[in-house]
C-alpha cells in the first residue's frame, strides 16, 4: 500500500537515537527513513537499529547516521511490483521508492 | 614470556595484523597486547574495535586521538595527542617489542615514542613507496625502527639504499594477504545477501580516499570518479574513506551525487571485504587494497591520481588522473573479457600466504641485545 502520510516516516540523519524513537512509536512500522540535507534517502532506521546501537551503549542523543542501516533496500517506479516478494522473504515493513537521483517519491508498506 | 605490542588505527592497518596475532595468541612463548586508536575508536568510520572482540583478540589499550574537522591542522594536532598517550602506554607495560605497520601517523608516532624509550621498533610493509604524506611517514618510521619487514624485493633494496643495515631488514611478503590466500573470506552467497548484490550485472567496488596534499580538491576528485561512474550506472559499492584532511568533502560528494547504484558502506569486516573483492568486477580509486590485495583475486583495479604512485604494481593495475573520460575507458577495458583473461593465473608480487609465520617466528627469535637496538645508518 502507498502510504499517505509520508511525514510520520521521514526523519533527517542528524536527528538523534531518541527523535527516532518517537516517531517510530508513532508510525506503527517499527522503522523511518533518513534522509540527508539534500533530502536525498541516505539509510533507514529500524527498532532493530536502535537495539544493536543501545547493546552497544550508543547514547539515545547519537545522531541517527551513526547507527543507520546504509545498506538499505530501495525500489523505483519500475521495479514496484518486487514489493511484496521482498516483504514475504525479508520480514521488512516499508520500502523507500527512490528515483535515479535518490529522491523520495513514495514510501509503500507491507499491509 | 616475549611481549610484543601491536599498534592499529585503521581496519586497512587491522587486516596487517590479524593474521599475526591468530598466530600468535595460541603461542604460550609470547604474550601480545593491541593497542586501538584513530579510526577503529570513531562510530563515524563504523567503530571496528568491534572486529577484535569477533576475532577473540583482547584490546589492551584504546586511545582516543582524532580531534574534529578533518584538516590538515587537526590531523597533525591529533598525533600530538596520540604521541603524549602512547609513551604512558610503553612506560607503564614496557613490551620487548613494538610492531608497527604500515605508512600513517599514528604509527610514527608509537615508533618515534618507543624508539626514544630504548624499546624495539619492528615495521611491517617497510620499504615502500606511497604518494602524499603517508608515503614521507613510511620512510620516517624506517629510521625509528629496528626490524624491517620488506614485502618485496623493491620495498628491501630502498631500505638497504636509504641506509638501513642489511642485518635489520628481513623480506618476509605482505601478512595482509595471508588470510585471503589460505581462503579466509565470506562466500558468494554471504555477501550477496548482504550488499543485496543482482549478480547479472557488474560489481564495482569504490575505495577512494582523499589526498593530504591535494586536500582542496577531494570534494571535485569524487565528483570527477561518480560522474565516470554514474555513466554506467552499475551497481557500485563504496567503502567510507578514511578521516584524513578532505575527507568530508568526500562524504558531501557522495550524498549529493548519489544515485540508488551508489551503495554506501561505512566498514565491513575482512572477510566480506575479501569475499567482495572475490565476486567483484572491477576495484576503482586509490586505496592500497587495488595494488596489494586485488591480485590475489585476478581483480582489475584502477588506480586514480597519485596516491599509490612509485608502488610496485601487478598486471591488474590500470592507471589514470582524475579526469572522467580517462575513468570512463578504463573501466571498460577493466571490464572487457580480454583483460580479465589477461590477469588468469596472475602471482600476486607483494605475497605467498604465509608471511605472518615468517614475522612471528623473527619477532620471537631475534635476540635483543645491543647490535639491535642501537642503530647505525650507513649513508
Amino acid at each position: 500500500m502507498v502510504i499517505q502520510d509520508k511525514e510520520k516516516f521521514l526523519i533527517d540523519e542528524e536527528n538523534t537515537i531518541e527523535t527516532a524513537l518517537f516517531k517510530i512509536e508513532n508510525n506503527n512500522h517499527r522503522c523511518l527513513i533518513v534522509l540527508n540535507a539534500n533530502k536525498k534517502v541516505v539509510g533507514t532506521i529500524s527498532d532493530g537499529d536502535i537495539r544493536k546501537a543501545l547493546l552497544k551503549h550508543r547514547l539515545l542523543s547519537t545522531p541517527i547516521k551513526e547507527v543507520m542501516n546504509n545498506n538499505f533496500i530501495w525500489l523505483n517506479k519500475d521495479s514496484i511490483d518486487k514489493a511484496k516478494e521482498i516483504f514475504n522473504n525479508l520480514h521488512i515493513f516499508i520500502i523507500p521508492i527512490i528515483d535515479d537521483k535518490n529522491n523520495l517519491e513514495e514510501i509503500i508498506d507491507c499491509y | 614470556m616475549r611481549h610484543i605490542m601491536f599498534i592499529t588505527g585503521s581496519r586497512g592497518e587491522y587486516g596487517y595484523i590479524r593474521p599475526i596475532l591468530n598466530i600468535i595468541k595460541n603461542r604460550p612463548d609470547i604474550k601480545y597486547s593491541i593497542v586501538a586508536t584513530n579510526l577503529h575508536l570513531l562510530p563515524n568510520f563504523g567503530s571496528s574495535i568491534n572486529f577484535f572482540e569477533a576475532d577473540g583478540l583482547k584490546v589492551s589499550h584504546e586511545i582516543y586521538m582524532a580531534m574534529d574537522g578533518r584538516t590538515a591542522t587537526s590531523m597533525s594536532k591529533s598525533l600530538g595527542i596520540f604521541l603524549t598517550s602512547i609513551t604512558d602506554i610503553l612506560h607503564n607495560e614496557k613490551p620487548d617489542i613494538v610492531l608497527i605497520s604500515g605508512d600513517r601517523g599514528e604509527q610514527l608516532m608509537a615508533a618515534i615514542a618507543a624508539a626514544h624509550m630504548n624499546i624495539i621498533v619492528a615495521h611491517i610493509q617497510a620499504g615502500e613507496v606511497s604518494g602524499n604524506i603517508d608515503g614521507l611517514t613510511r620512510h620516517a618510521i624506517a629510521r625509528y625502527a629496528h626490524i624491517h619487514f620488506a614485502s618485496n624485493e623493491d620495498a628491501y633494496q630502498r631500505l638497504i639504499k636509504s641506509g638501513e643495515q642489511p642485518f635489520r631488514v628481513h623480506k618476509v611478503g605482505a601478512p595482509q594477504l595471508d588470510d585471503f590466500l589460505l581462503n579466509k573470506i565470506a562466500s558468494k552467497k554471504e555477501v550477496i545477501d548482504y550488499f543485496h548484490i543482482n549478480e547479472n550485472e557488474p560489481i564495482m567496488l569504490l575505495v577512494q580516499h582523499p589526498v593530504t596534499e591535494q586536500c582542496d580538491k577531494a570534494y571535485e576528485q569524487m565528483s570527477i570518479t561518480l560522474k565516470a561512474l554514474s555513466r554506467f550506472k552499475y551497481q557500485t559499492i563504496q567503502i567510507y574513506p578514511n578521516n584524513d584532511a578532505g575527507s568530508t568533502s568526500i562524504q558531501e560528494a557522495f550524498n549529493s551525487l548519489r544515485g540508488p547504484w551508489l551503495k554506501i558502506e561505512r566498514s565491513v569486516s575482512r572477510e566480506l571485504y575479501a569475499g567482495l573483492m572475490k565476486i567483484a568486477s572491477v576495484i576503482i580509486g586509490n586505496s592500497s587494497s587495488g595494488i596489494l590485495e586485488a591480485p590475489c583475486f585476478e581483480l582489475p583495479a584502477i588506480n586514480i591520481g597519485r596516491r599509490q604512485e612509485g608502488r610496485l604494481q601487478g598486471k591488474n593495475v590500470i592507471n589514470v588522473d582524475y579526469d572522467e573520460e580517462s575513468i570512463y575507458n578504463a573501466i571498460n577495458l577493466a571490464l572487457s573479457a580480454e583483460f580479465k583473461a589477461g590477469l588468469k593465473g596472475i602471482k600476486n608480487p607483494y605475497g605467498d600466504g604465509l608471511s605472518s609465520e615468517r614475522i612471528v617466528n623473527i619477532l620471537s627469535g631475534i635476540v635483543i641485545d645491543e647490535k639491535l637496538l642501537y642503530k647505525k645508518l650507513t649513508f
